[in-house]
C-alpha cells in the first residue's frame, strides 16, 4: 500500500509580534499529512495546535507570521503563495471549520444560499443546479430532511446541526483536506457523537485527509488514525494513535494521560498533575521547553534544543531521554545529569 | 495581509487572536506595574492626532490658568485711542471697536469656556451616570420609567430650555451651564445604563451577590470602575461640544453678563456688524479660531483615548514584523517570475 | 448515619419570556421542574446533564443566588427560602459558588488582596488588623503566593484565577460549595491541579460539594453521588460507581456510551441518539426523553414517569423500572 504526502510542513515557525514582544507560537513544526488520513492535534492552550492550522490555511491573525519553514501542499508551496493564489485554494481544496458553528455561519442568509455561494465560487455551474447540490449534500450527510433545512436561517437551527452545516459548506467542493479545530467542543455529549461518527463517515465517503484539532485525548482516540502532541509551540511526539496511549515516550505525553480522571482510575485518588504553567513563549525556557515541568529534566534538556527524531518505527519523538536524540546531544556536548533543581512529583 | 485579518475576524477567531496573543501565553505572571501600565497607555495615545490634540487641550488650559500673567493687555480695559487697529506686534490679534486687546480677551475667555465646559460636564456626569447605573441595576418598572424620562429630557433643545432657565435665575453663566448641564445628563445615564447592563452580565457580579454584598456596595464598587473607560471618552467629547453650547447661547446674548464680555461667543455676538466683516476680519475670525481649536482639541483628545483604551485597536506593527511582510512580498514576486520563465520550483517532497 | 445537609424538594424554576410591544409574558422556560434530592454531610454530588437541562439553575437556588417559582430548599433542616437578613447574611457565609469561567469572575479593577478580603470585610468576620493574616493563609491554602496579593486578575493564567475564586469562597468559612464546572474552561494538566485541591480542601475543612459538570469522567471521579438531569427533570441518582456500572434510565445509559474514553481499543457499542436536545420552552409532553427514547414505550408520551427508589440509593423516573406497569 503506497502512502501518499497530502501536505507536509517543515520547520514551521509562526511569530506574534505583539507590543509586549515577539510571541514564538511555532518554533520548527515539521509534520505531513497522508491521503485519506485523520491526523489528530492534540495539546493545551498556547500549545500552538491552532496556529499550525492556521498557518497552513495562511489566515494567521496580524500581528503574525510565518517566519520560516515551508508548507507544501500536493507541491505547491502554501507559504509563498500569493493571497489570490489562497484565494483558489481556501475552500476548495483546503477548508477549515472552526468551534463556534454560530459565528462561522452568516446569519442573513439561508444555510442553501451559503452552501450554493461556496460551489458556485470554485465550480462552472448556475445558481440552480448549486443549490440543488447543496441539498444532494445534506442528503449524503445523512441530515433530515435537507429540503427544508436548505431554506431555514442558521439561527433557527441547533448548536448541532449548525456545526453540520459548517461541515457541509466545508465539503461543498470536495477538498482534499479537512481541518478541524475543535469542532465539538463547544456541543452536548450525545450531539458531540453524532457530529464525530459524521466526520468519521467523510473520510471512507469523500476521500478527505483529515486534521482534527482537540484538547480532549477522548475524542483522539475514537477518532484518529496518527496522533501528534503539542506544547508551547513544539511537536513533543507523534505516533500512531495505539501507541500514544500504550507506550507514550515523551514525558509530557505521560503526565497529559495520567492527568486526566476516568473510569479506570481508582476513585477520589489525587490526580497526577503538570506542576506549573504553560511558558509565557515571549521568552520561553531554553532548550526542551518542557525542561521547568519535567520530571526528568537533565542538565542537556536545559542548553540543548532535542529534535524530533524517528526513536522506534514511525514513532517521532523529541526527547533526550531516548537513545538518536541522545547520540545527537552527545556529540554536541550535552551532560545527561539529572537537573538539580527539578522538579520532583 | 491586512484582508486575512479581517477574513479571519469574520470567521469568529477574534478569540483566538487572544488566546495566541496576549492573554494566555503571559501566563505565567508578568510582572506589571502600575506604572509600567500607565506608561503603555501613554505609549498607545502616540498617534499624530491625537497629540495634537493633547497639545492643544494642555494649551487652553494653560491659557486660561495664567491668562492674569500672560495677557498683556487688560481684557476689559477701553482705549478709544487705539480702536479697531489690525494685528500688529503690539496687539497680536489687533482690538475691537473699544480697542479692548482681541488677543487678551481670547485668553481670558479660555476661562469662561473651559469653566462652563468642564464644570457642566462633571455635573452631568455626577447626575447621569449613578441614574443610569441604579436604572441598569433595579431593572423592570424603575429602569423603563428613568430611561422615558431620559427620552424626554433629550427632546429639550438646550437653546430654548437655557432661556426657560435664564428667566428663573436670570440670565449669566450659571444659567447656560445648568442648562448643558440637564441636556447632557441623559447621555450619561444612557451611556451608564449600557455599560453597566453589559458588566451586570460578568459573573464577578453574581460572585460578589453571592457572598452577599450590598446592592450599594455593588454599584459601587463592582460596575461602576468597570465602566469608567467609556464615560471618560465620553466627557472629553462633551467638553467640546459644551463649549460650542456655550458659544451658541453666548451668540443669542444668554451667555455670560458684563464685565465678562470676553466669551468667545460673546465676542464673535458683539463684533458681528457690516465694518467688521468687510474691514476688521479679525475681530470675528480670531475668537472664531479659539472655538474651532478648542472643539477640536477635546474631540480629538476623546478620540485617541477611545483608541487607547480599545483593546481591539491596539495592533501596530513593529519593524521585525514589516521587514518579514516585505522579505514574504519579495519572494512572492520571484517565484512569481519563476513560474513565468516555466522553470520547475524545488519541491520538498 | 449521616445526615443530609442540603434537602432540595420539588424545585421549580421558570424563567419568563417577555415578547410583543406590551411586554407580555408569552412563554415560559421550563428550566428545572420538579427535582428533589439531599446531599450528606462532607459528601459530593454531581449533576451532570447537558447544557440548557438547568443543572447550573438547580446550582443558583440552592445558595439563594436565585429565588425559585417555587419548591422547598433545607439547610441543616431549616428552610433556606425563608431566610431574611441577619439569617440570609450567615447563609451566605456557609453557602458559596465557584463560578464555571474564572477569568470573569474576579472584578478586573480589584488587587487579589481586595478580592479576597471583600467578603470578610462585608460580613466583619475579623476585626480590622486580623484580616491581613487571614488574606494570608487564605492564599497559602490555595497554593499561590502572598506576592500575589499586590497584583491584579489579569495578570494570572486561568488555573491561578480559578484558585482565587475558590479562596474566596474559602474566606467565610462555609461547609457548602457549589462548584459550577469549575474546571471546565481549564486545560487538562490544570485541570487536575485544580481538581486535587478541592479534594484536599473537602477533606480538611470538612466541605460538603454540589458539583455541576457536563463531564463524566471528572463527576466519577470527585462524585460520591452523581444525579443526572435532563431537560429540567431528574432522570436518576445513585451512587458513583453503582450509574457508571449499572446504569438504568435509557439517557444515562446514551450519555456513558458518548462519553469519549481516552484508550483507542476500547470499542464499546456505542448508543447514538437520534435528534436534538428539546428546548425547555416547550419541553416535550409525558417523559421528556421520549422522542430520542431507543426503549420508548407507549405510555412514555402520555404521562409523566414517577422518580422512584428501585434499589436503596438508587432512584430513577423512567417506566421500565415503575412496578405498577400496566
Amino acid at each position: 500500500m503506497t502512502v501518499n504526502v497530502l501536505l507536509s510542513i517543515r520547520n514551521l515557525k509562526t511569530h506574534f509580534f505583539t507590543e509586549e514582544g515577539v510571541v514564538q507560537a511555532l518554533d520548527g513544526v515539521d509534520l505531513e499529512v497522508y491521503e485519506k488520513e485523520i491526523i489528530g492535534l492534540v495539546g493545551e492552550t498556547g500549545s500552538g495546535k491552532s496556529v499550525t492550522a492556521l498557518s497552513v490555511m495562511r489566515l494567521i491573525p496580524q500581528p503574525g507570521f510565518i517566519v520560516d519553514g515551508e508548507i507544501f501542499f500536493k507541491g505547491k508551496p502554501l507559504h509563498l503563495l500569493s493571497e489570490e493564489q489562497m484565494l483558489r485554494i481556501r475552500g476548495k481544496e483546503i477548508t477549515m471549520i472552526f468551534q463556534d458553528p454560530m459565528n462561522a455561519l452568516n446569519p442573513v442568509f439561508t444555510v442553501g444560499n451559503q452552501i450554493a455561494e461556496t460551489i458556485l465560487l470554485h465550480n462552472d455551474v448556475t445558481y440552480k443546479e448549486a443549490f440543488n447540490q447543496s441539498i444532494e449534500l445534506l442528503r449524503k450527510l445523512n441530515i433530515p430532511k435537507p429540503e427544508r433545512i436548505v431554506n431555514s436561517y442558521p439561527h433557527e437551527l441547533s448548536g448541532g446541526m449548525r456545526q453540520r452545516i459548517q461541515i457541509a459548506i466545508g465539503l461543498a467542493c470536495q477538498p482534499a483536506l479537512l481541518i478541524a479545530d475543535e469542532p465539538t467542543t463547544a456541543l452536548d455529549a450525545t450531539i458531540e457523537v453524532q457530529v464525530l461518527e459524521l466526520i468519521k463517515k467523510l473520510r471512507d465517503e469523500f476521500n478527505t485527509s483529515i486534521m482534527l484539532i482537540t484538547h480532549d485525548l477522548g475524542v483522539i482516540a475514537e477518532m484518529c488514525d496518527r496522533v501528534v502532541v503539542m506544547y508551547a509551540g513544539n511537536i513533543v511526539e507523534k505516533t500512531d494513535v495505539k501507541t500514544i496511549f500504550k507506550q507514550p515516550l515523551h514525558p509530557y505525553t505521560q503526565a497529559l494521560l495520567e492527568a486526566i480522571p476516568y473510569a479506570e482510575k481508582k476513585k477520589k485518588s489525587r490526580l497526577t498533575t503538570i506542576p506549573g504553567t504553560v511558558p509565557n513563549l515571549i521568552n520561553p525556557p531554553s532548550g526542551c521547553r518542557f525542561h521547568p515541568r519535567c520530571k526528568h529534566a537533565m542538565k542537556v534538556c536545559k542548553t540543548l534544543k532535542p529534535m524530533l527524531l524517528e526513536e522506534q518505527p514511525g514513532h517521532f519523538v523529541s526527547c533526550f531521554l531516548y537513545s538518536k536524540n541522545k547520540e545527537a546531544a552527545e556529540s554536541k556536548g550535552g551532560v545527561f545529569e539529572p537537573l538539580p533543581d527539578r522538579i520532583i512529583y | 495581509m491586512a484582508d486575512d485579518d479581517r477574513a479571519v475576524k469574520n470567521k469568529g477567531l477574534d478569540s483566538e487572536v487572544f488566546h495566541i496573543g496576549v492573554t494566555d501565553l503571559s501566563s505565567g505572571v508578568v510582572e506589571r506595574t502600575r506604572m509600567r501600565r500607565f506608561l503603555d497607555f501613554l505609549s498607545r495615545l502616540k498617534n499624530p492626532l491625537t497629540i495634537i490634540g493633547i497639545v492643544i487641550v494642555i494649551g487652553l488650559i494653560l491659557a486660561a490658568v495664567l491668562a492674569p500673567f500672560i495677557a498683556p493687555y487688560n481684557p476689559i480695559k477701553i482705549d478709544l485711542t487705539s480702536k479697531n487697529l489690525p494685528p500688529s506686534l503690539d496687539h497680536l490679534f489687533g482690538t475691537d471697536g473699544f480697542g479692548r486687546d482681541i488677543f487678551s480677551r481670547i485668553l481670558y475667555g479660555a476661562q469662561i469656556s473651559l469653566f462652563v465646559g468642564i464644570v457642566s460636564v462633571l455635573g452631568a456626569v455626577v447626575v447621569g451616570v449613578p441614574l443610569g447605573i441604579f436604572s441598569a441595576y433595579r431593572g423592570g418598572y424603575i429602569d423603563t420609567l428613568i430611561m422615558r424620562i431620559m427620552d424626554i429630557m433629550l427632546a429639550f433643545p438646550s437653546i430654548i430650555l437655557a432661556i426657560a432657565i435664564a428667566m428663573v435665575i436670570g440670565a449669566g453663566m450659571h444659567a447656560v451651564t445648568i442648562a448643558i448641564l440637564v441636556v447632557s445628563v441623559p447621555i450619561y445615564a444612557r451611556i451608564a445604563r449600557g455599560s453597566a447592563l453589559a458588566v451586570m452580565q460578568e459573573t464577578y457580579i453574581e460572585a460578589a451577590r453571592a457572598i452577599g454584598a450590598p446592592g450599594v456596595r455593588i454599584i459601587f464598587k463592582h460596575i461602576f470602575p468597570n465602566i469608567l473607560a467609556p464615560i471618560l471618552v465620553e466627557m472629553t467629547l462633551d467638553i467640546g461640544s459644551a463649549v460650542l453650547s456655550l458659544a451658541g447661547l453666548s451668540f443669542l446674548g444668554l451667555g455670560a453678563p458684563p464685565p465678562y464680555t470676553y466669551d468667545w461667543g460673546r465676542m464673535i455676538s458683539d463684533y458681528f456688524s457690516y465694518q467688521a466683516v468687510t474691514r476688521y476680519w479679525w475681530q470675528l475670525t480670531f475668537p472664531g479660531l479659539a472655538i474651532v481649536f478648542c472643539v477640536l482639541g477635546w474631540n480629538l483628545l476623546g478620540d485617541g483615548l477611545r483608541d487607547a483604551m480599545d483593546p481591539k485597536l491596539r495592533l501596530k506593527l513593529s519593524k521585525a514584523a514589516k521587514k518579514i511582510i516585505k522579505d514574504l512580498k519579495q519572494k512572492q514576486h520571484a517565484l512569481k517570475r519563476s513560474f513565468k520563465s516555466n522553470k520547475k520550483v524545488e519541491v520538498v517532497n | 448515619m449521616t445526615e443530609p445537609l442540603i434537602q432540595v424538594k420539588n424545585l421549580v424554576k421558570y424563567f419568563p419570556i417577555y415578547g410583543g410591544i406590551l411586554l407580555k409574558e408569552i412563554g415560559r422556560v421550563h428550566a428545572v421542574d420538579g427535582v428533589s434530592f439531599e446531599i450528606n454531610k462532607q459528601t459530593t454530588l454531581g449533576l451532570v446533564g447537558e447544557s440548557g437541562c438547568g443543572k447550573t439553575t438547580v446550582g443558583r437556588c440552592t445558595i439563594r443566588l436565585i429565588d425559585p417559582t417555587s419548591g422547598e430548599v433545607y439547610y441543616n433542616g431549616e428552610n433556606v427560602l425563608k431566610f431574611r437578613g441577619k439569617q440570609l447574611n450567615q447563609f451566605r457565609c456557609n453557602a458559596q459558588i465557584v463560578f464555571q469561567n474564572p477569568h470573569a469572575s474576579l472584578n478586573p479593577r480589584m488587587k487579589i488582596k481586595d478580592i479576597l478580603s471583600e467578603p470578610i470585610r462585608i460580613h466583619k468576620l475579623l476585626p480590622k488588623n486580623e484580616i491581613e493574616k487571614r488574606v494570608l493563609q487564605l492564599i497559602n491554602e490555595v497554593a499561590l503566593e502572598p506576592s500575589h496579593l499586590l497584583r491584579y486578575p489579569h495578570e494570572f493564567s486561568g488555573g491561578q484565577k480559578q484558585r482565587i475564586v475558590i479562596a474566596r469562597a474559602l474566606a467565610l468559612n462555609p461547609e457548602f460549595i457549589v462548584l459550577d464546572e469549575p474546571t471546565s474552561a481549564l486545560d487538562v494538566s490544570v485541570q487536575a491541579q485544580i481538581l486535587n485541591l478541592l479534594m484536599d480542601l473537602q477533606r480538611k475543612f470538612k466541605l460538603t460539594y454540589l458539583f455541576i459538570t457536563h463531564n463524566l469522567n471528572i463527576c466519577r471521579h470527585i462524585s460520591d453521588e452523581i444525579a443526572v438531569m435532563y431537560v429540567g427533570k431528574m432522570v436518576e441518582r445513585a451512587s458513583a460507581d453503582e450509574l457508571f456500572d449499572e446504569p438504568l434510565h435509557p439517557y444515562t445509559q446514551a450519555l456513558l456510551s458518548a462519553n469519549p474514553v481516552p484508550d483507542p481499543e476500547a470499542k464499546r457499542s456505542k448508543i447514538i441518539l437520534k435528534g436534538e436536545v428539546p428546548s425547555p420552552i416547550n419541553p416535550p409532553s409525558g417523559c421528556r426523553f421520549h422522542p430520542r427514547c431507543p426503549k420508548r414505550m407507549d405510555i412514555c408520551d402520555k404521562s409523566e414517569p414517577p422518580y422512584i427508589q428501585i434499589k436503596p440509593g438508587h432512584h430513577v423516573a423512567c417506566y421500565l423500572y415503575s412496578k405498577n406497569e400496566s
